[in-house]
Formats: structure tokens, sequence, C-alpha cells
């Protein structure tokens, strides 16, 4: 499986680590509920099909990235820098496979 | 128990000095003398005016675009990630330098002098032996002179440099290893070089 890496280009997946589920958000500590907090830490949709996730490009750039792939066939649809410099990178890696 | 190794000594003693083979050569392999490599990474706001610090300390222009780099033998800037850069220079007090222009505020400064060893692979082949490890395109065209990659040769992480085919007359490439690895990594790239056959340079001769 090749990432798309905004900064680096295709990549293989080795050079990366998974980050975990990128749909899920914080939520705001001054009104969450107990409920809240399970929900955002524990409980994950196991979708099939299009799926966001978080990709840490630890042998590249450095850089977290946001990747829509698709659970079945694997197809990546793009990347996205997250974080601090996600302004500064280009903005969008594209599949090439 | 093991001898410890003064960082002024090559972890590659005994295994890169000059070497002709019998038969044919198309790659060529010298490990270069790194005299001063730091590492600085910038903030967000800060990268662009680091960037000019590092061009006007070195002498040459930023890198172009990300992954590039600039700068040759003297003194090179290589691009590693947004505001992240590797900086070579044959000046021992480099370091010292970029740490007074570059306080806290503006970035952070390592020295990796002594934390990477430096392999220049050269020759026809040149590409072909790296492409055994490393998993990138290495055509002209995706990887151009100049580009730099962070990648990684069986989990041991490389930075590739492509330099300026004309000036070399072949195909060449700079890495930049770590020390630690240093000694594994050249009998992976010597085992990768042994089919097109490989002539070793003096240390320091690149």
């Amino acid at each position: 499986m090749l990432i798309p890496c905004p900064h680096c280009g295709p990549r293989d997946v080795a050079e990366f680590t998974y980050g975990g589920d990128a749909t899920k958000e914080r939520p705001n500590p001054d009104s969450a509920t107990a409920e809240d907090w399970c929900d955002y830490v524990f409980h994950r949709d196991n979708p099939r099909g299009r799926h966001v996730e978080y990709w840490h490009h630890g042998q590249g750039c450095r850089l977290w990235l946001k990747v829509a792939r698709d659970t079945v066939t694997h197809k990546i649809e793009g990347a996205e820098v997250v974080g601090p410099w996600a302004a500064a990178a280009p903005k969008q890696g594209r599949d090439v496979a | 128990m093991s001898e410890a190794i003064s960082p002024a000594v090559s972890p590659l003693r005994g295994h890169s000095e000059a070497r002709v083979p019998a038969g044919d050569a198309a790659v060529t392999l010298t490990e270069r003398k790194l005299v001063s490599l730091v590492q600085v990474a910038a903030w967000p706001e800060t990268a662009e005016q680091v960037e000019g610090i590092l061009a006007s300390l070195i002498g040459c222009a930023p890198p172009q675009g990300p992954a590039g780099s600039s700068g040759d033998a003297g003194g090179a800037i290589l691009a590693l990630s947004p505001g992240r850069w590797l900086v070579e220079s044959g000046d021992p007090r480099l370091a010292a330098r970029l740490g007074e222009q570059i306080p806290p505020a503006l970035g952070a400064v390592a020295d990796l002098s002594h934390a990477r060893i430096a392999i220049r692979v050269s020759g026809p082949k040149a590409a072909w032996v790296l492409a055994k490890g490393l998993a990138l395109d290495l055509h002209p065209q995706a990887f151009p002179p100049m580009k730099v990659a962070q990648s990684a040769v069986h989990e041991v992480g490389v930075v590739v440099r492509r330099l300026s085919a004309d000036k070399l007359g072949g195909d060449s490439f700079d890495l930049y290893v770590y020390r630690g690895f240093a000694l594994s990594f050249w009998d992976w790239l010597t085992e990768a070089a042994a089919e097109t056959g490989y002539r070793v340079d003096p240390p320091g001769s690149a």
C-alpha cells in the first residue's frame, strides 16, 4: 500500500505508523458528559468502505496526515497534512495507484 | 567488552578503504568526510526567517520547493520537511554559529556531525543498486538532481540526495545514515552492489 504523502510523494506504508480514527472529535471538557467521553475514548465504527484515519510519516517528513482510505479495496482517495504545519505543506497528496 | 570508538574515527574503518575489483565496476562507493552536519527545526511562524538565516550563513539560495536542496560540497541545505533542514558544511563551528543566530524563539539547532555518516554512491548503476532497498521512485523525472528524500532501507533511516549529474559525470547520490547503523548499512550496500560490481574510492575523496 502506498500512502500519498503531500510533502514526500507516494511512500510505502512501512514508513508510516497508524494513528487511529480521524473522524472522532475531542469533546469540549466544559460541557461534555461521561457518555460523551466514553464515546470519544472507546467507541469506534468499523466501516466497510470509506474511512478517514490518522497516519504519522515517522520515517519521512514526520508530519501527521489525515488519509481517506477505502477499507475494502485499500484505495486511497487522498491525504492531507494536519497539525501546526497544515498551512505550510502542499494541500493534497493524490493516489497514484 | 566492546571497544569505545572516538567520534573522530569512522565506524567504517577497515571496511570503506579503497578497493578496485578485478572485473566490472558500474558503481563507485565513497565514504565522505563529514565535518559539520546540523539539523535545524523552526516553528511554523519562523520558518521563512530561519530559512533566510541558513541561506545567508551557508552562502547559497534556499532550497527550491518541498524536499529540495541547494548548495554544494562547501555548504548545503537539505529541506527534509516544512520547517526542518539538514545543513552540511566544511566549517567545524557550524553548529555554534547556527546556535548564535537561531535562539529557541526561532527554532532548534541539533548538531548531528558525529551522529551520521555520509556515503556517496555514483556511477551508471547507482540508482539500480539503491532501488534494491529504497522504496522510492528514483527515475530522474520523479527524483531529479538536488531532490532530497528522507526514507529508510530495511527500516534503517536514510536521507538521500541526488546530485547534479553534469558536475560529476554520471548519476550520483549522497546518503546520510545513522552512525550506529553504518556498518550494517555498508554491508547491505556492498551486497546490493555485488551484482553490478563496485569500486571503493578512498574515504574523504568525494
